[in-house]
């Protein structure tokens, strides 16, 4: 007899003992037993052991079962309704702390956001440091005319009127394909350039000085090859204080947007506006931030490209033959990210 | 056997008690407290927890007495909440239980293994009555039952001390009829070389 067999056996057999069988199945299990051995002494087996637990006798519960569940019952609905109330009182005040708390930092936020959106749409900041400030140097006494003085100096501007100076760092993992991108919308724009360093594969830097709508033209080129970069950090040397206004996730349109900016003072505080902005924005889920306030403010400068309609090379002119003053700086740093 | 279930006097009760009436719900409670602390207490094989789980599910019945929609019987029902309160007591008990039922062993005489030894040999069956009567065999026998399986327990239990049939068995434990035979099929086989095994 298989195992298989052995088990439908035992199980025909144990319902035979509990009286589970109709009465033709009976018969059989009877004929079966007086026919084999060995399924008459596994029935005997079975019923021994049917015997021995059903023999057991039966226990009482303790007398006073009826009381004690009475006794438990009432401490449990007088705990109840006790714990139940104070229960739903804390629930109560804990909601209500909860939600006024996420109403005062919901307030909070668009408050903020709105004073961020109106600075920059009216070109009028606030004087809060709000933005990350990275000391220099030591302080010194630098007027607003001696900081907007680089690049300008001598050119007939209004003391007023900054020149432009700020530093990108790309980081990216795609080093080089972004930066042979870079290299090249500085070749294809700019009249002038300086390569300050270059170490192949891992990091190079541009040091530009050029003209607004030269450098106008690299950012909306660049604006292409943003997406490839993991990290984008721009660093506004304002010359003033010796303070420099690091953005970070800094956009071309808002590298452009500051160059734009004539205004020393005025473009500072647009950098300001610009870190909290970038700084809320990557804290939300979904970068909302700038896709409801941003879309409609980037004035890049789209020039068509020239044709070219003959073969030669476009040979480039040095500094002094450019048209434009020199007055955008922008070093622009493409690091291979690890 | 054990006594039947008598399921019209209970609907009857139930009813009575759904309205409101409390001497519906202590003939109920009365009724059946000692088969199901019985149970439990063979389930469980502890005196003072087996207590505590007969009141917690008087408790449970009475909480959720408005809740009872009579699809099965106030019988099944009721044994059904006092098995579940057991199975999960033994699962969160287990190594306490078995430490408990091997220190046991150690005071059990070899006159009740003697005994066992002669039933198990003997050609006939052996007799209720002197089963009953012989306490240190029912503890050779009581701690046999503890070393199955908790499910197999369950349907040993009830099918041999309560005296349920398949069907019942069925609804209590919520599992199929042919998962109940198979059950009590291996639990019996289980016991017997159990028995076998501490002689």
């Amino acid at each position: 007899m298989n195992p298989m067999e052995e088990s439908n056996i035992d199980e025909l057999l144990n319902s035979y003992l509990d009286g589970e069988l109709n009465a033709r199945q009976q018969v059989e299990v009877q004929r079966l037993a007086a026919h084999d051995t060995q399924i008459a002494r596994r029935l005997a087996d079975l019923e021994k052991c049917k015997v021995l637990v059903s023999s057991l006798p039966p226990s009482e519960a303790p007398a006073e079962m009826l009381e004690q569940i009475k006794s438990t019952l009432e401490k449990q609905t007088l705990l109840g309704q006790r714990g139940g109330t104070v229960e739903s009182r804390a629930g109560a005040r804990h909601l209500f702390v909860r939600k006024l708390v996420a109403a005062a930092a919901m307030l909070g936020l668009v408050a903020l956001l709105a004073g961020v959106v109106y600075s920059i749409l009216s070109g009028q900041g606030t004087d809060r440091p709000v933005a990350e400030v990275i000391w220099d140097g030591p302080v010194g006494d630098y007027t607003l005319e001696e900081a907007a003085g680089r690049g300008s100096a001598g050119e007939g501007r209004s003391p007023a009127v900054s020149a432009f100076d700020g530093r990108v760092v790309l980081r990216a993992v795609d080093f080089v394909a972004v930066d042979a991108f870079v290299n090249n919308a500085i070749d294809e724009n700019v009249q002038f350039k300086y390569i300050v360093e270059k170490e192949p594969g891992s990091k190079s830097t541009y040091a530009l000085s050029c003209s607004r709508e030269d450098l106008n033209r690299i950012l909306a080129e660049l604006e292409a090859v943003w997406s490839r970069c993991d990290s984008a950090v721009f660093l506004l040397r304002t010359g003033l204080f010796t303070e420099q206004v690091e953005i970070r996730g800094i956009r071309p349109g808002q590298i452009a947007r500051l160059l734009n900016e004539d205004m020393a003072d005025g473009r500072i505080r647009l950098a300001k506006d610009l870190a909290v902005l970038n700084g809320l924005d990557a804290l939300l889920p979904g970068r909302e931030v700038l896709a409801l306030f941003e879309p409609a403010q980037v004035d890049l400068i789209t020039i068509p490209k020239p044709v070219l309609t003959s073969g030669e090379k476009t040979a480039k002119t040095s500094v002094d033959q450019s048209a434009g003053a020199a007055d955008a700086h922008l070093t622009i740093v493409v690091e291979a990210k690890e | 056997m054990r006594q039947a279930p008598i399921s019209i006097d209970d609907s009857a009760l139930v009813e009575q008690w759904q309205r409101g009436d409390g001497a519906a719900m202590e003939r109920l409670i009365l009724k059946y407290q000692n088969r199901i602390y019985n149970v439990i207490l063979k389930i469980c094989a502890d005196v003072d927890d087996a207590a505590e789980l007969t009141q917690e599910t008087f408790v449970k019945v009475i909480e959720n007495i408005g809740k009872f929609e009579r699809r099965s019987s106030f019988y099944t029902w009721v044994f059904r909440i006092a098995v579940n309160l057991s199975l999960n007591y033994c699962q969160r008990r287990a190594r306490i239980r078995f430490s408990s039922l091997d220190s046991a062993d150690d005071g059990r005489t070899d006159e009740a293994k003697v005994t066992l030894a002669e039933l198990l040999a003997d050609a006939r069956s052996p007799e209720p009555a002197k089963i009953a009567e012989d306490r240190e065999l029912c503890e050779l026998v009581v701690g046999a039952i503890m070393r199955l399986d908790e499910n197999q327990r369950a349907v040993l239990v009830l099918r041999d001390i309560e005296g349920m049939n398949y069907a019942e068995i069925s609804k209590v434990l919520d599992v199929e009829l042919g998962t109940v035979k198979s059950r009590i099929s291996r639990a019996r086989s289980n016991l017997r070389e159990i028995l076998e095994a501490s002689l």
